[in-house]
């Protein structure tokens, strides 16, 4: 199996995938799938899509400020944390040359 | 001037540790990806001689794919350091190994820190850091920052590298087509002496056919630029043509397969067969099953929040309606307050409103607990992927089901949680639906109403509801998707899961601990303040035969009057009792505060009836209370898991219970139960709380603030309509 296989299988996709469904599309194992995407992600041909722990707002403040029924402890400390799945699209190709 | 020494890696890595403890510094450390969205900057010192360390943002890779990313690519790329400390985490060895490969690639001073190598040894990955050094021309030095073990010697080892020649960059062999190419656009970059500026002439021209956006923007700002990139535009499409498929691809394919062979000389090949994590993926995010599972284990969190924590509910109860009032009777009385409006207030308006929604701190406790362990395991992440699908397929965005999640806890942070959708479609279309999830607030009226009604059976009424509003939001966002927010075409998109492990003590504490406490402050500022506007609206007589200030009969206070000209609104979903009524309109303020409203109006504390003990005693009863709690929780345990376990309900009805029942019965016409379901359906599905109203008012403006409060307002009374007369018509109740 090729990395081309997999960009097609998940450009070819109509919802979300994760590494145990391409495994059981592409017939790989999934530490091979996993390793692939790994080729991907550091070739800058999958490009990141939200993932890792978050409070529910950054940047410009957040629209609960105020209304957490007392002081805001902020990002860093916010009990609303949520880990979000790490995800990732593909790049379109030809980007810049 | 100090030579510069770049701390990079893949995200997660262990970078900032690392750079803590080679510089002294003391910058957060987190342990999920992008916490790093910024350069660190600190200093060290060798055998006298001093260096800058900066702490770079995680990247995969030279080819930078977000802002947090070209941070990192444009420091190494543009200023070239010293060195490289390029960070691997020793677990996952093949994404550091791309990276290292692109910094020699690039022809910069690297050493690796071949990081968390505890880690790596527990789980027996077996790493030849020898052959790894030789193949790659690099040193390498195992470490684990957590501890501090390596550093010395990577300091050493830096320093070292620093006084050394720059290498030669690595070849890598990217195939015959890519190589007959890449030849004509080198001898293009040399004729061009001011492209070298930029970095070595093979690296250069490898970036641009990759697309790199900041070598594209750093060669066309050079003299001749312009033909450079032109050239390497064709060759593009030229090798595309050959190979039949993109050269970013071509040139991944290529690197893949000679680190695949460099990790199989250094690690041994990757496991061809799943393991039991892999295994119990494929059970937890299939696309028939997942669903299921996933409404298995909501229903042992309601099961574990409604039953499990019931003693506790319990214990609190007595300790508020008991020694708690008792306290405070006697402090009043201590002043001469006692038989003034002042003693109504402190013990039918405060202690009444703000203990009726503390009792149910317990409750809130167990549900924080319960999300807090599937989500620190890594359930909660694959739950997101089953419901991706699920929501994908009526219309909704599947990154929907995240602030949906936060829903359960609060609704307020929920909305502000939409912001992680790219879309303004998507995240208008998430903001409405976020409020039909059930919040945290709602459960006390949930456990309240369903204990009246529904004794024996209110964990499966409490279920019901969280299910209720999940179907309720997927039907809206049906809706609204084909109507007014139309669907665009979904985005192939991979989610990378993260591990199953074991839930850390200390976060799921620290998470618990922090959204009870919310609860809590919540009750202490917004229910108080709620529950003294309540009394005092209670204690203003209306018309002239209702009494006095604090000496009236209710049904003839303001509060009365007010509620009286609402209730025939809900009449016909069975709940046009006044009482019923004011207390729906104070859940504006919060849901919880339905609660304490109805303890204010359904019941009075009357402290001059109560055994009043001693302090002595009331301790005794406050410790022995706790005791018992706790050994009925550990009894009702085994029911969670459908075993078999001694009830620790009280089937005794409380003074509120009866009275909540007796003002549903009248309401209903003898359908109390229908009535009361009809309720906690429009409790659920009605106009959110203040708080959340100027939340989402912040983040979509007024307009679709108020589709939201006059759209949940009529969905909730349809809802409850529809529950009462139709369960009527159909001889439920």
């Amino acid at each position: 199996m090729r990395l081309a296989d997999l960009t097609r299988e998940i450009e070819a996709a109509t919802s979300s995938l994760t590494v145990a469904d391409l495994a059981a599309r592409l017939h790989a194992s999934p530490a091979t799938v996993d390793a692939m995407l790994t080729a991907l992600r550091a070739a800058g041909r999958l490009a990141p899509d939200g993932g890792g722990r978050r409070a529910p707002a950054t940047g410009d403040g957040c629209a609960a400020a105020g209304s957490c029924t007392g002081s805001c402890p902020g990002p860093d400390r916010c009990p609303f944390t949520v880990e979000l799945v790490t995800g990732f699209r593909i790049r379109p190709t030809g980007r810049s040359t | 001037m100090s030579p510069v020494i770049a701390i990079a890696g893949c995200p997660n890595a262990g970078k900032t540790t690392l750079f803590n403890r080679l510089t002294g510094a003391s910058h957060t450390v987190a342990n999920w990806p992008g916490h790093t969205v910024d350069r660190h900057e600190g200093a060290f010192s060798v055998a006298g001689r001093d260096f800058r360390a900066v702490d770079l943002p995680g990247t995969y890779g030279l080819v930078a794919v977000s802002a947090e990313e070209s941070i990192a690519t444009g420091f190494l790329c543009r200023e070239r350091p010293a060195v490289v400390v390029t960070v691997i985490d020793a677990t996952n060895l093949c994404a550091g190994l791309h990276f290292v490969a692109q910094i020699a690639e690039a022809g910069l001073r690297q050493v690796v820190a071949l990081n968390m190598s505890d880690v790596a040894d527990r789980r027996r990955i077996a790493i030849d850091a020898e052959v790894l050094a030789t193949r790659l021309g690099v040193d390498v030095v195992r470490t684990v920052a957590r501890r501090g073990e390596g550093i010395d010697e990577l300091q050493r080892v830096i320093a070292a590298a620093a006084s050394s020649p720059t290498p030669a960059p690595l070849v890598l062999d990217y195939g015959p087509v890519v190589e007959r190419h890449l030849g004509g656009l080198v001898e293009t970059a040399v004729s061009h002496p001011a492209v070298l500026q930029v970095g070595p002439s093979r690296w250069i021209m490898l970036q641009l056919l990759a697309g790199d956006e900041q070598a594209t923007e750093a060669v066309a700002a050079i003299p001749g630029g312009d033909e450079v990139l032109e050239a390497a535009g064709a060759t593009r499409h030229q090798v595309a043509a050959e190979l039949g498929f993109d050269v970013e691809t071509a040139l991944a394919e290529r690197r893949f397969e000679q680190v695949t062979k460099l990790l199989d000389e250094v690690s041994g090949p990757p496991g061809s067969e799943p393991t039991w994590r892999d295994r119990i993926d494929r059970v937890l995010t299939h696309q028939a099953w997942g669903l299921p599972v996933f409404l298995a284990m909501m229903w042992v969190v309601l099961r574990v929040t409604a039953d499990v924590t019931a003693p506790f509910l319990d214990w609190i109860d007595a300790t508020i309606s008991g020694p708690v009032s008792h306290w405070a009777a006697a402090l009043l009385q201590a002043v001469s307050l006692d038989g003034t409006w002042v003693e109504g207030l402190v013990i039918d308006g405060v202690i009444a409103g703000v203990g009726g929604v503390l009792v149910f701190v317990p409750v809130l406790f167990g549900l924080y607990l319960m999300l807090a362990l599937l989500e620190d395991s890594g359930y909660m992440a694959r739950a997101a992927a089953v419901m991706d699908r699920a929501m994908r397929a009526v219309g909704i965005p599947g990154k929907a089901f995240l602030p949906l999640m936060v829903g359960f806890g609060c609704t307020v942070p929920a909305i502000a949680a939409t912001r992680t959708l790219d879309s303004p479609r998507d995240r208008l279309l998430t903001g409405l639906l976020t409020p039909f999830m059930s919040c945290g607030a709602r459960l006390p009226v949930y456990v309240l109403l369903a204990g009246v009604f529904f004794t024996g059976k209110h964990s499966t009424v409490v279920f019901a509801m969280y299910l209720l509003g999940i179907a309720v939001a997927v039907l809206i966002g049906l809706l609204l998707s084909k109507t007014v927010l139309r669907e665009r075409e979904p985005a192939p998109f991979v989610m990378i899961l993260p591990e199953f492990r074991l839930p850390s003590g200390r976060t799921v504490w620290a998470l618990v601990t922090q959204r009870t406490w919310a609860f809590v402050k919540g009750a202490g500022t917004v229910i108080l303040a709620a529950s003294v506007a309540v009394w005092f609206l209670l204690a203003i007589p209306l018309g002239s035969g209702g009494g006095s200030f604090g000496d009236t009969d209710v049904e003839h206070s303001a509060f009365g009057g007010i509620s009286k000209a609402v209730a025939p609104v809900l009449a016909p979903a069975g709940f046009g009792d006044w009482e019923q009524s004011g207390s729906l309109l104070t859940g504006f303020v919060a849901k919880e505060v339905v609660v304490s409203t109805m303890t204010q109006l359904y019941t009075t504390v009357d402290t001059t009836q109560a055994p009043a003990g001693s302090f002595g005693d009331d301790l005794r009863q406050i410790g022995s209370g706790f005791v018992t709690a706790t050994a009925d929780t550990l009894r009702a345990l085994p029911g969670v898991v459908g075993l078999d376990s001694v009830d620790v309900h009280d089937d005794t009805s409380t003074g509120l219970q009866s009275a909540i029942r007796s003002s549903f019965d009248r309401s209903s016409g003898g359908h109390a139960a229908l009535a009361g379901f009809a309720f906690l359906v429009f409790v659920l599905l009605y106009t959110p709380c203040m708080a959340t109203v100027a939340a989402f008012r912040h983040e979509f403006g007024t307009r679709w603030m108020w589709v939201s409060v006059v759209g949940q307002f009529a969905v909730a009374w349809l809802g409850a309509f529809l529950v009462f007369q139709g369960g009527r018509l159909l001889g439920f109740g």
